[in-house]
């Protein structure tokens, strides 16, 4: 019986394919096995985006980064400060709410070298509000600009930094989101905590509770 | 550094002043006495140099999204990779969403398997076939290069790593072009889709097909 030869084309390309194959797969195995890479965004064990802007601490208004503030290397167990940050808008009543209720109390346990809550003596808490804004300028009760923060955080007594962001430029790395939104961001610069991923009635409170390590 | 040496040495190889070097390596790889042979292997050079920097653009990428920031390669004034490499808003493609070292290596392996392929039987009929992907995924190819430079003018910073991949691609490109010219010229030097070789008519012959049966008479 006659049978038919279908392979006397196929030996160069597959050889060539084999080699090729081999090189792509050694590649990609070395570097597969040398790096571990996170994704950024805004979930849990995201890494956080970049964070960038003026900071208002109540006596004048300097450039801050969050990535300046944060270290890669850290791993658990290490000293280092968490980061709370509180995405608000100054014209939103939950934010309004928040700020005079909640917060209050909050910075007395978390914050400085007096705080109430028990923590190693090389891990530390900060604060970071970040003002967006949720309405157009023009719109009608709704007003914006420096003197807003800078008022907002006095009113309320808080001790911690108020970023500004009403240009909205942190948006488009970090998305569109309602206020107040909550991210609790390990000194690494991971998230480990943000409101809109959280079980109703768990909140960021709840989270530095049980996240955060307590001294001896 | 590392990925220049495949990438200069393939480009003189490709070039008039490779010709020298081709025959003093001919006694390993024959082929290299003829200009076809040089082109190719160059070529392979070439392409082994932008397939191995395009790796490491990839596993800077990755390092960056590991590490969150930081150098992770040398910066001197313009040229600074992690600016680019580690952009957010231009590290990857657009929607595929793929880093761009991903891309650059598939493109090079994908050369790569062309041109291997050529080399190793230059006198089939797919050869042609091959010539014109690889000269048409070029020019795609440069098309992105310019993308790429127009992300690297908006990020103010130039990387390294990626012009060395678009130095990689653009001779590859080139070279494409170059055996193109070649294949229906007396510079090819075997035959063409006619089968005019007569060794690989010969080879082809004794692959396969219908042997006759021999009858007893016969063999006695």
């Amino acid at each position: 019986m006659q049978r038919r030869n279908i392979s006397n084309e196929a030996g160069g390309r597959a050889d060539g394919l084999l080699m090729v194959s081999v090189l792509f797969i050694t590649a990609f195995t070395y570097i597969a096995l040398t790096t571990s890479p996170v994704y950024t965004g805004i979930g849990v064990d995201d890494r956080a985006p970049v964070l960038d802007g003026q900071v208002w601490d109540g006596n004048s208004w300097s450039d801050f980064s969050l990535y300046d503030n944060v270290d890669s290397m850290w791993v658990e167990g290490e000293g280092g400060t968490y980061y709370m940050i509180e995405f608000m808008d100054t014209n939103c009543g939950h934010c309004q709410s928040a700020a005079r209720d909640e917060i209050p109390p909050m910075q007395t346990k978390w914050l400085g070298a007096d705080a109430t809550r028990s923590m190693p003596t090389n891990v530390s808490v900060e604060f970071l509000a970040v003002s967006i804004s949720l309405w157009d300028e023009d719109t009608a009760g709704k007003e914006y600009g420096r003197d807003q923060i800078e008022e907002f955080r006095a009113t309320h007594n808080h001790e911690f930094m108020y970023m500004d962001d009403q240009d909205e430029s942190n948006k488009a790395n970090w998305g569109d989101f309602g206020t107040p939104t909550y991210f609790l961001v390990a000194p690494n610069g991971i998230i480990k905590y943000v409101n809109l991923d959280a079980p109703g009635g768990y909140t960021v409170w709840d989270a530095m509770e049980d996240i955060i390590p307590r001294g001896e | 550094m590392f990925h220049w040496i495949p990438i200069v040495f393939g480009l003189v190889l490709m070039s008039p002043f490779g010709e020298g070097l081709g025959l003093k390596m001919a006694s390993r790889w024959p082929s290299l006495e003829t200009t076809r042979g040089r082109t190719i292997g160059g070529m392979m050079a070439v392409m082994f140099g932008g397939f191995t920097v395009s790796a490491h653009t990839l596993w800077i990428h990755n390092k960056a999204n590991e590490m969150g920031s930081g150098n992770f390669c040398s910066a001197d004034g313009v040229w600074d990779c992690s600016s680019v490499i580690g952009n957010s808003d231009w590290n990857t493609m657009p929607f595929v969403g793929l880093p761009w070292g991903m891309v650059g290596m598939l493109a090079f392996a994908l050369f790569l398997w062309l041109i291997i392929s050529v080399a190793k039987e230059p006198a089939e009929s797919w050869v042609l076939t091959h010539l014109k992907i690889g000269r048409n995924l070029g020019i795609l190819g440069i098309g992105m290069i310019f993308y790429l430079i127009y992300a690297e003018y908006e990020i103010g910073k130039l990387c390294q790593y990626c012009t060395t991949a678009h130095v990689s691609h653009v001779i590859t490109t080139f070279g494409f072009f170059r055996l193109s010219s070649m294949y229906e010229s007396n510079e090819w030097g075997v035959g063409t889709s006619s089968m005019s070789d007569s060794a690989a008519k010969d080879r082809k012959s004794k692959r396969g097909g219908y042997v006759a049966p021999i009858t007893a008479s016969e063999e006695e």
